[in-house]
């Protein structure tokens, strides 16, 4: 088909080439699909499903703590089951599935690429996933119960559990290997598929984000499967990797845990960055500013992700050079942190700015992931740290790192490209209600964690002492009004699906790149045959800014 | 930049070299898998 803006050149859509000639049966389309977009939609739905059981989760530990005192059933063990459980479903399978759906979705779409290097792996690595999680969250109901050491996984305490331990380790290998084989895929992809003229310092910072991702998860995630192979031996096979009374270390499997746990926080954090870095200068209407700074950026980060590990660990007790060269190095990472936050403050500065709901949830992001950077600092000075370590101060560090961070993010994607995925518009009213609610409620959900923190309450604990009970039950409410919002997103989502007005090929008046030169929704297969590609096209082109 | 036009063939080529990085990357992927516990093992 022929173009679709003016302003575009001609992209070959095919749109006559869908289901090639043939109905696709629900089963066929869904389960046996090698359809980038589809596999995205997939893994969209899966994550949302596993964000709506990880809230579920939450809920029951901020009832818990909402008062001091133990009320909620199950007790203080079902309590660590609960906390233990939110994290490892929140993680790997709400946060990391929810960025390779938008990746299987967006990245050929960006780069002119018929599809995914791999379909058939493609298919295959989205649906480990639904196994290894039934796997996982069925041993809530097994003798003993679910895993209850933290998703860290420390031994001693975590082999301490019963057969769950079985579970939870086949469970985190799967998740491996999805992650693995859609890294492997993304990468093949974006190193292979790209069509002529989209170089590689022309790519959206999303394919950026994402490239550099993929190879942190190459790098890291055989080594969390290493780890887990390591403990799941010494629970059942005698070894004594990590059992000090068989000459083994378990500080060791702490520095392994944490070789990976590093880079993974930025696993769930660089994709967001390209997301921010794609919606920011779209309703600026100004190119994003210094598009190669940003993607040197976060290129740094990815590679000081791999010599910070131990910040993690001031309080397990290392030399004094250690902790220092720890300290140091973790704070270089606010050098080119500090440039994405000031190239994307400097996007906006003097922009034509409007205030669409995608943009709100982006400058969310920008400012309260910042507070969570600062905290991140703040947790880097080893004397500090000694007070804050283990306390709820880490809590609510993490959480606007990963909620107003990572899910902010996620959320603003999807209402950024949701026109284009299913050729519908929402309402802004309700989806800026959504986005108003969200912010409000996730700020009296976490903010407070600081005060408790550095207050001294412990975290990982069902019970506290009296003098926390307000800010605990005021971060309970915010809890129990965040668990709403999913609720509200899939309304305004399902009625724009029914009724939403239909949606343009380009939404959004200054967007810019391939994915908005298809019409919406985008056709079942795009770019059959490679695009004739200007710079123009490109939201990076012009690589001089 | 000139705009550029490439065929099917090409397409097919491209695919070629993305089965050779998925094995490559593959190929470290389970040298690090190995590494590690090699590494715990002979750590003993």
């Amino acid at each position: 088909m022929s173009a679709t803006h003016p302003d575009t050149v001609a992209v070959d859509t095919h749109e006559h080439h869908d289901d090639h000639g043939h109905k696709q049966s629900f089963v066929e389309r869904w389960f046996f699909s090698t359809n980038h977009k589809d596999i995205g939609t997939l893994y969209l739905i899966f994550s949302f499903t596993m964000f709506v059981i990880g809230a579920a989760f939450s809920v029951y530990i901020r009832a818990e703590l909402a008062e001091p005192g133990l009320q909620m059933p199950g007790g203080p063990e079902f309590f660590n089951q609960m906390t233990t459980m939110h994290a490892l479903v929140m993680i790997f399978g709400g946060v990391m599935p929810a960025f390779v759906g938008l990746a299987n979705w967006m990245v050929p779409l960006q780069i002119g690429a018929p599809d995914m290097a791999l379909p058939r792996m493609n298919n295959w690595s989205f649906w480990i996933l639904p196994f290894a999680f039934t796997m996982l969250l069925l041993t809530l109901f097994i003798n003993g119960g679910a895993p209850a050491g933290g998703w860290t996984l420390y031994p001693p305490l975590s082999l301490q559990g019963g057969s769950n331990v079985a579970f939870a380790i086949f469970a985190i290998h799967m998740m491996g290997i999805s992650s693995i084989m859609g890294a492997i895929n993304v990468i093949a992809t974006i190193l292979n598929m790209r069509a002529p003229g989209v170089d590689l310092l022309k790519m959206p910072v999303f394919c950026w984000s994402w490239l550099i991702t993929a190879f942190l998860l190459i790098a890291v995630m055989p080594v969390l499967a290493g780890a887990v192979t390591m403990l799941l031996t010494d629970k059942f096979f005698g070894t004594s990797f990590f059992n000090a009374a068989g000459g083994g270390d378990p500080v060791m499997f702490q520095h392994i845990f944490w070789f990976f746990g590093h880079p993974e926080v930025y696993i769930m954090i660089l994709p967001a960055f390209g997301i921010v870095s794609e919606i920011l200068p779209t309703f600026s209407r100004k190119p994003l500013f210094g598009y190669q700074a940003m993607v040197y950026a976060i290129a740094s980060i990815a590679f000081l992700s791999f010599i910070v590990w131990a910040h993690h660990m001031f309080a397990v007790g290392m030399p004094l050079g250690g902790e220092i060269y720890f300290m140091y190095a973790t704070m270089l990472i606010a050098v080119p942190t500090g440039v994405k936050v000031f190239n994307w403050v400097s996007t906006m500065w003097k922009g034509s700015l409007t205030f669409e709901t995608p943009m709100l949830w982006a400058i969310a992001f920008v400012i309260l992931f910042t507070i969570g950077g600062f905290s991140g600092l703040m947790l880097a000075i080893v004397p500090a740290d000694f007070q804050y370590h283990d306390t709820y101060f880490v809590v609510a560090h993490f959480h606007y790192v990963l909620v107003t961070g990572a899910l902010f993010s996620i959320i603003a994607a999807t209402y950024y490209w949701w026109p284009k995925w299913t050729g519908r518009m929402y309402s802004e009213f309700w989806a800026k209600f959504h986005f108003w609610w969200t912010v409000v409620f996730v700020n009296l959900l976490f903010f407070p964690q600081h005060f408790l923190g550095l207050a001294g309450m412990p975290r990982r604990i069902p019970d506290y002492n009296v003098v926390f009970a307000d800010w605990n039950l005021i971060s309970s409410i915010g809890a129990f009004g965040m668990f709403l919002t999913p609720f509200m997103m899939l309304g305004i989502l399902g009625w724009s699906l029914k009724k939403g007005a239909p949606a343009p090929a380009r939404p959004w008046e200054g967007a810019l790149g391939l994915e908005w030169t298809v019409p919406s929704p985008a056709p079942h297969h795009t770019f059959t045959t490679p695009p004739v590609i200007r710079d123009g096209d490109l939201a990076h082109g012009d690589i001089t800014h | 930049m000139s705009p550029l036009q490439s065929t099917s063939d090409d397409i097919q080529t491209r695919r070629k070299a993305a089965r050779r990085t998925a094995l490559w990357i593959g190929l470290v992927a389970v040298l690090i898998y190995g590494g590690f516990i090699l590494a715990g093992v002979l750590a003993r």
